[in-house]
């Protein structure tokens, strides 16, 4: 409940007034792994898997090595492709490695200024993480990650056609702290996202400019409680994150707290149903304009399940699947992965 | 103007003609769209086809949309007679048939210079098989434009303000298959001449209007003039004014007649007669719905102060809009020949839920239930036609009058236009931000491209990666149908120029758009910026 009462709070301060779309790095506020999508993007505070991508603080408490791939298929073309490893390297150090590909192979509409249609291009943008954490208590673990980013775009010009425009950030880093308030029940967790993140572009047939983006920086606080319902075990996770601008001249017209909350139920000990919510926006229009907030309300609702493929594969390894709406309602994204902890 | 369709065997409706009956510009390779439809007929003898008259602002008048099987809409064939406007319509044989009058360009009023349309296609054909052309005898050429239209024994009859019936033989072939009946006279004439008809002396004078006319059993009509109601046997040829009087009970004075219309399903040993009928009460001038006693030969009123569209269903059943209150109210009769009759009808059915269901099961927000153009019913099956400003409304599981609960109505609307927001892309889809390499800001912009069959609000919306609103372009703002090389792009307005709500150039990445239009159909496209090459 403290991490509504600090939504709630920052909410005046994020004076978003329509859309806060268009940042750099929008493409990173997506949730990975099915687990965490069908959690409504909640995973921040006690992640089973891609622990270097939601909290890079995680590894060091784990007790055995996680291994998990997965893809993603989104409405209107969007994909994903994503693995990890995570392990522990005894008595207190943790060691993350994350690979994320993101983008969008189809873009076959393009039609150039003259309204003749282009080649059909692709959207990419890989991410590479690697992440260390540290067992500082029994109730404390902290941990960093440093991140490596890439896009490459379709450009457009009129004397070579289609070509590319890419980017590369290679001076990124995470920060984590994982806290262990009722160890076992209830984990909180905050994570410091994207600082430092500059990508430089460069395009292919330059003219000799390169430009610079800076991602948004973000902080993200999360709760895990193991609860139970029915005589059975639910794990409730809530995130809620928190934009960082460092422009002036974007906090001033900036500035978004987003909820995302999601259960696990494990009425069945190989089968987990989860549900959730996510991408719900505090901003003052929920105190000021409710009408506008009230049309601009587009969250993510998620459904997801578990399964426990022991009897088929290898032991501890789990199928994760998600159906998320894509918070417009053109389509369902969908995620599945299959993760191993041995 | 009230015109009103009765199609022999299946669908009686009385509606308002919109008084701007408009017609426009004309472009044959469209479907016929829904919305804004005038009138309506079918037949449920060969697969409830349906067909709709729509009197579309971008496409002229419009004829034949059809539904088949009673569950979907088929196919859709469209007629497209620009700048003229639909009187009537009507099914049998086979056949339907519309009466078209000339507009003017501007929509204002009856064209003289030009003819009137006897139009008509028989069922399966995807062409017109005849347009009968014909003009008034004497007079502005509005003076034929018949109020009513049915088909009964190989006929179509219209009704005429001036001049009779007009009794027209789709087995024959043009003109020759026209005949005139003058009210009182025995003797139909031909009616044989593409242009003036004056074949008989009274055809073509006000003494000689008929206002409606309906089916009366099985081989009469009834028919109404200002004060007088006809029955007419097309078999023998004979008029008959003294079966139905025009005494008012209840010390009501008759004033004059706007239609009558029988309910030929009763069991009654003469149908049922319904009329609305002007009347004085209490020194004030008011108008009902009647019904006649042949007993007593007196009209009992029904409801007081009728709404302007009434629809009589099966088993003695009403529905009437009440357009000052937007609602739909349903009513019965007890289908007695009976002169007594407690006014006012009460509604038969819980309004509160009924009113519900509509608002909010049938008519889908944001659609407007406050436009109702007419509701036509099913005679046969009491299915129930609601025709909005936006759209086709229809009721395939109720039957009226056996239960309340049979008016849980599962509703469902027309078929959603197909094409009418189509060729939606955005120009350029590679959108350039940032600066030049001589320092200068890049103003580029990409431009929106889309087109609309017909007029609507569109909203356009720009999204990141993420699906969060980047920019609102435009919203709800209304856009002119395209012509048929047109675009219905406002190029001023419909452009991005790769900014967020609050001014800042969106960063790099892929954006997707969004177009929507108020007719329900939506697009979505992409478009990439990049960084300033």
């Amino acid at each position: 409940m403290w991490l509504f009462g600090i939504a709630l709070l920052a909410a005046p301060v994020a004076t978003f007034a329509a859309g806060t779309g268009g940042e750099a790095g929008a493409y990173l506020l997506l949730p990975v792994g099915a687990e965490a999508t069908a959690l409504g993007g909640a995973a921040t505070a006690a992640p089973d898997f891609y622990a270097s991508w939601w909290n890079p603080a995680m590894p060091a408490t784990l007790q055995e090595e996680r291994l998990a791939a997965g893809r993603a298929v989104r409405s209107l073309g969007r994909m994903d492709a994503y693995g990890s490893w995570d392990f522990h390297v005894p008595p207190r150090v943790g060691v993350g490695l994350f690979m994320l590909y993101r983008g969008d192979p189809n873009l076959g509409d393009l039609y150039d200024a003259n309204e003749n249609l282009l080649p059909s291009a692709s959207y990419t943008t890989l991410t590479f993480m690697g992440s260390v954490s540290y067992y500082a208590t029994r109730r404390l673990s902290i941990g960093a990650c440093f991140n490596v980013f890439y896009q490459s775009l379709p450009a457009y010009n009129g004397d070579v056609g289609l070509t590319y425009t890419t980017a590369t950030s290679t001076g990124s880093f995470d920060f984590a702290a994982q806290y262990r308030l009722i160890p076992g029940v209830w984990t909180l967790a905050a994570v410091l996202k994207n600082i430092g993140t500059r990508l430089n572009w460069v395009a292919i047939d330059t003219n000799g400019l390169d430009e610079t983006d800076q991602y948004q920086p973000n902080l993200v606080l999360g709760s895990s409680l193991r609860t139970s319902l029915a005589n059975r075990p639910l794990i409730w996770n809530l995130d809620c994150r928190i934009s960082i601008y460092g422009d002036s001249t974007q906090s001033s017209d900036q500035g978004d707290v987003t909820l995302s909350t999601g259960a696990e139920w494990r009425e069945w000990d190989n089968f987990y149903v989860r549900a959730g919510i996510g991408e719900v926006t505090i901003n003052s229009d929920l105190f000021n304009n409710r009408v506008l907030y009230a049309n601009e309300f587009s969250p993510r609702y998620s459904v997801g399940f578990a399964y426990n493929l022991t009897n088929y594969l290898h032991k501890n390894t789990w199928f994760n699947y998600a159906a998320s709406t894509d918070r417009i309602w053109e389509g369902l994204d969908q995620q599945f992965d299959v993760a191993i902890s041995f | 103007m009230i015109c009103g369709i009765n199609a022999a065997v299946a669908i009686l409706s009385f509606h308002a003609l919109p008084s701007s009956v408009y017609g426009g510009s004309c472009d044959s390779t469209r479907e016929i769209i829904s919305n804004n439809m005038v009138a309506l007929a079918g037949n449920s003898g060969t697969g409830d086809t349906l067909w709709v008259a729509s009197n579309d602002p971008t496409l002229g008048l419009g004829v034949n949309d059809t539904i088949a099987g009673g569950q979907g809409w088929s196919g859709q064939y469209l007629s497209c007679y620009p700048n003229y406007g639909l009187q009537c319509l009507a099914f049998g044989g086979g056949t339907v048939t519309a009466l078209l009058v000339p507009l003017l360009a501007n929509g204002s009023g009856i064209d003289p210079s030009r003819p009137n349309l006897l139009w008509h296609r028989t069922l399966g054909a995807s062409t017109d098989t005849v347009s009968i052309q014909f003009n008034t005898p004497s007079g502005p050429i509005d003076s034929f434009a018949g109020n009513n239209s049915v088909y009964s024994g190989g006929n179509f009859y219209f009704s005429c303000t001036k001049g009779g019936i007009v009794k027209w033989n789709p087995s024959a072939s043009g003109p020759k298959g026209l005949t005139g009946i003058l009210p009182g006279d025995p003797l139909p004439f031909a009616l044989d001449s593409v242009i003036n008809m004056n074949v008989h002396p009274l055809f073509g004078t006000i003494s000689a209007a008929i206002r409606s006319i309906d089916l009366y059993g099985d081989s009469a009509l009834v028919a109404s003039a200002a004060s007088r109601i006809w029955i007419y046997n097309y078999v023998l040829n004979t008029w008959d004014s003294t079966t139905v009087t025009m005494a008012l009970s209840n010390s009501m004075t008759f004033d004059s007649l706007s239609l009558v219309f029988a309910n030929g399903y009763s069991q009654a040993p003469k149908p049922l007669l319904y009329a609305l009928i002007y009347y004085t009460a209490k020194n004030a001038l008011d108008s009902g719905l009647f019904r006649y006693h042949y007993g007593t030969k007196t009209w009992s009123l029904l409801l007081s102060a009728p709404q302007t569209i009434i629809a009589p269903a099966s088993r003695g059943c009403f529905y009437a809009v009440d357009k000052g209150y937007n609602r739909i109210q349903v009513f019965r009769d007890s289908l007695a020949d009976a002169d007594t009759i407690t006014p006012p009808l009460q509604p038969i059915v819980n309004e509160f839920a009924f009113l519900n269901r509509l608002n909010i099961t049938v008519i889908p927000q944001p659609q407007q239930y406050n436009d109702i153009v007419f509701i036509p019913t099913h005679d046969s099956t009491g299915h129930l036609f609601i025709a909005t400003g936006t759209g086709l409304y229809s009721s395939w599981t109720e039957v009226p009058g056996i239960t309340t609960d049979s008016l849980a109505y599962t509703m469902r609307p027309a078929k959603t236009i197909s094409g009418g927001l189509s060729e939606t892309y955005a120009v350029p889809g590679i959108l350039t931000s940032g600066f030049s390499s001589s320092g200068s800001l890049l103003k580029s912009y990409t431009t929106f491209v889309y087109k609309l069959t017909r007029d609507a609000n569109v909203t356009i919306k720009v999204y990141d990666y993420n699906m969060q609103l980047t920019r609102l372009v435009i919203n709800n703002q209304p856009r002119k149908a395209s012509t048929t090389s047109g675009r219905s792009t406002n190029a001023a307005l419909d452009i991005w120029d790769g900014r967020t709500d609050s001014g800042r150039l969106a960063a790099p990445g892929i954006y997707y758009y969004k177009i929507t239009a108020s007719t329900g159909e939506r697009s979505f496209g992409k478009i990439v910026v990049a960084k300033a090459m």
